[in-house]
């Protein structure tokens, strides 16, 4: 932390500005999810005949929560944002960090269409394009299937393709060369020096692709909208019958219970996830 | 001294030319095997689609019956010169653009002044950041809720005494439009600060040490350190931000269902597409978007260059 200049009144004013600035922008923040949260521990009564910044008269109400389980498939929907994620990312590292020493190692025919194509693809819009991605699912007959998403999340995805050449390309490679004068092999110079310099990649892409997946809306509209494969996105989407006075003290419970998750874990992990997001935002 | 029979050079030699050759054929064969199922899916899921959408807008195809006739540039000339109403959600396209700058300045504004490691600014940074992390469904429902009639927004006004102010923020069609900018802002703002946080956090402090030994107020120093350094960054980012208000889906498509007028254009080809049947028609509108991308990439590409020279 610098030490504190000499204060003149000019400067004190420029930062009351600031801090003014700062809060009423954080206020402006938190209060549309603290309203939430409020409501989520209302009785329907409550929330009927109250006003929204009314503090709830139970802070230990749970019924809400309790009903919201009852009635839609919160595990299920946990279950699958989970097998998604999971493999989405397990499969978009391995081949990934692979495709990236390829193409960053080795200087072979062809090299170049590919890395124009990628650039080309980057700017292609991935929204655009689904109209006849889905056609491509569908004769594969994986529409409705959670692999869908995962071969889109992980295989159609050239931005970590691109944040993961630009880590490997800060790697000298002098560091290959001695460990092939020491006769390794590619396989070996790979998985036992790139992969483990990789880490801090891997965890910015693990990061990035988190916050992405969970999150997205688009692709499990397009391709999981029935119950059965739903995942967070489309369980809460499902449940926007719920926006009338009597049941939306259930509804914010429901999405109390997808952010929340969220914001614990962005809470314990800040300063992973913050430095993550700005090695991935500059590498990419 | 051992002078080397013509028997052993040759065979020196043409043990090294097998091993050379193995060492080629090895290096290939890692080449192919760490690209090919990559190469395959990205050819799959992204490069065959692209051609498709080509050959797509040049069809009448409904998506669904195995017979599509030939159609040419048809779809294009009644999107573009019949003008048949289908291009008019870009103007919407319009309002995020503003609200991308607006959004694009509070970044940097706030990127800059965290910078300066005044107490607290890891608290601020960490809220304004929080949205980012959240379900975008989640995110919209509550947004619909504090947006409605006698929703939170109303009652944080009453509570503060500016009930006067309350207004019909999703009902009113000249406001929605701006509500719903806020709704992006809100969400998308964190993290364009973080980027531009990430970038002036790679100047070294020794410069401001020394500008403010020459006493160079604050505004200079924003001027003639800061603004330089992330400068290449914000040009990134207006384009980013010209080809994402093109491509805004989320945000009305969950709050308003695309009601009162806050139809966007991507949400008007996904409709064509999957609720009305007409992928030839939705395929030659994501053309046209996709056309309107890659000119204003180009512009940018050109621009940048031509500033790279100048410096």
């Amino acid at each position: 932390m610098r030490k504190m200049r000499r204060l003149t009144p000019r400067k004190i004013f420029w930062n009351s500005v600031h801090y003014t600035v700062l809060t009423v922008a954080s206020f402006l923040v938190i209060t549309p999810l603290v309203l939430s949260f409020f409501t989520s521990l209302k009785t329907p009564i409550e929330a009927l005949r109250g006003s929204k910044t009314d503090l709830p008269a139970d802070w230990f109400n749970y019924a809400n929560f309790v009903t919201y389980l009852d009635g839609r498939p919160v595990g299920l929907a946990f279950y699958n944002t989970l097998f998604v994620l999971v493999f989405s990312l397990l499969i978009a590292i391995t081949i990934g960090t692979m495709a990236a020493y390829a193409l960053d190692r080795f200087r072979f025919r062809g090299r170049g269409a590919i890395l124009f194509t990628f650039i080309l693809l980057m700017a292609v819009p991935g929204i655009t394009t689904q109209v006849s991605t889905f056609q491509v699912m569908s004769f594969l007959g994986l529409v409705g299937s959670k692999w869908s998403l995962i071969l889109l999340y992980s295989g159609a995805d050239v931005v970590t393709l691109y944040i993961f050449m630009q880590f490997i390309n800060g790697i000298s490679r002098e560091i290959d060369e001695s460990a092939r004068i020491e006769g390794a092999g590619y396989f070996t110079i790979f998985f036992k020096i790139i992969l483990p310099l990789l880490t801090p990649a891997i965890s910015t892409i693990v990061i990035l692709r988190t916050i992405h997946i969970y999150n997205d809306f688009v692709l499990p509209y397009l391709y999981t909208p029935r119950v059965e494969q739903s995942t967070v996105s489309m369980l809460l989407y499902r449940s926007q019958d719920m926006m009338s006075a009597a049941s939306e003290g259930a509804l914010m419970a429901g999405i109390m219970m997808v952010i929340v998750p969220s914001i614990v874990v962005f809470l314990l992990l800040q300063r992973q996830i913050v430095s993550g997001v700005m090695r991935g935002a500059v590498k990419g | 001294m051992v002078t080397a029979t013509p028997e052993t050079v040759n065979g020196d030699l043409s043990r090294s030319v097998t091993s050379r050759e193995q060492a080629k054929r090895h290096r290939k064969f890692v080449i192919i095997g760490f690209l090919v199922i990559p190469l395959s899916l990205m050819t799959l899921f992204s490069v065959y689609p692209f051609l498709q959408l080509i050959y797509f807008s040049m069809t009448d195809w409904d998506g669904l019956s195995p017979d599509s006739n030939f159609v040419g540039l048809d779809n294009y000339h009644s999107l573009l010169v019949e003008g048949r109403g289908l291009l008019l959600p870009m103007v919407n396209s319009l309002y995020y653009f503003a609200g991308s700058l607006m959004q694009l300045a509070l970044a940097t504004y706030f990127a800059v002044i965290l910078n300066r490691g005044m107490p607290g600014s890891s608290m601020y940074r960490l809220v304004l950041f929080l949205p980012f992390v959240l379900n975008s469904v989640a995110v919209s429902i509550i947004f619909r809720d504090f947006l409605q009639i006698g929703g939170g927004i109303d009652a944080v006004f009453e509570v503060l005494g500016l009930g006067a102010f309350k207004q019909q923020w999703v009902q009113d069609p000249d406001l929605v439009k701006w509500s719903l900018v806020f709704a992006s802002v809100w969400r998308y703002m964190g993290f364009q600060l973080l980027i531009t946080y990430g970038a002036l956090q790679a100047v070294p402090t020794d410069q401001y040490e020394a500008a403010r030994i020459e006493g160079a107020s604050e505004w200079q120093q924003f001027w003639y350190i800061t603004f330089p350094s992330i400068k290449m960054i914000l040009g990134l980012q207006i384009i980013l931000s010209t080809v994402g208000s093109l491509e805004v889906f989320e945000v009305p498509f969950l709050i308003t269902g695309g009601a009162n007028g806050t139809k966007t254009f991507i949400m008007a080809a996904i409709e064509e597409a999957f609720n009305f049947r007409r992928l030839g028609m939705a395929s030659a509108m994501s053309m046209v978007l996709i056309m309107i991308v890659i000119v204003v990439i180009t512009i940018q590409r050109l621009f940048m260059n031509r500033g790279k020279n100048d410096a």
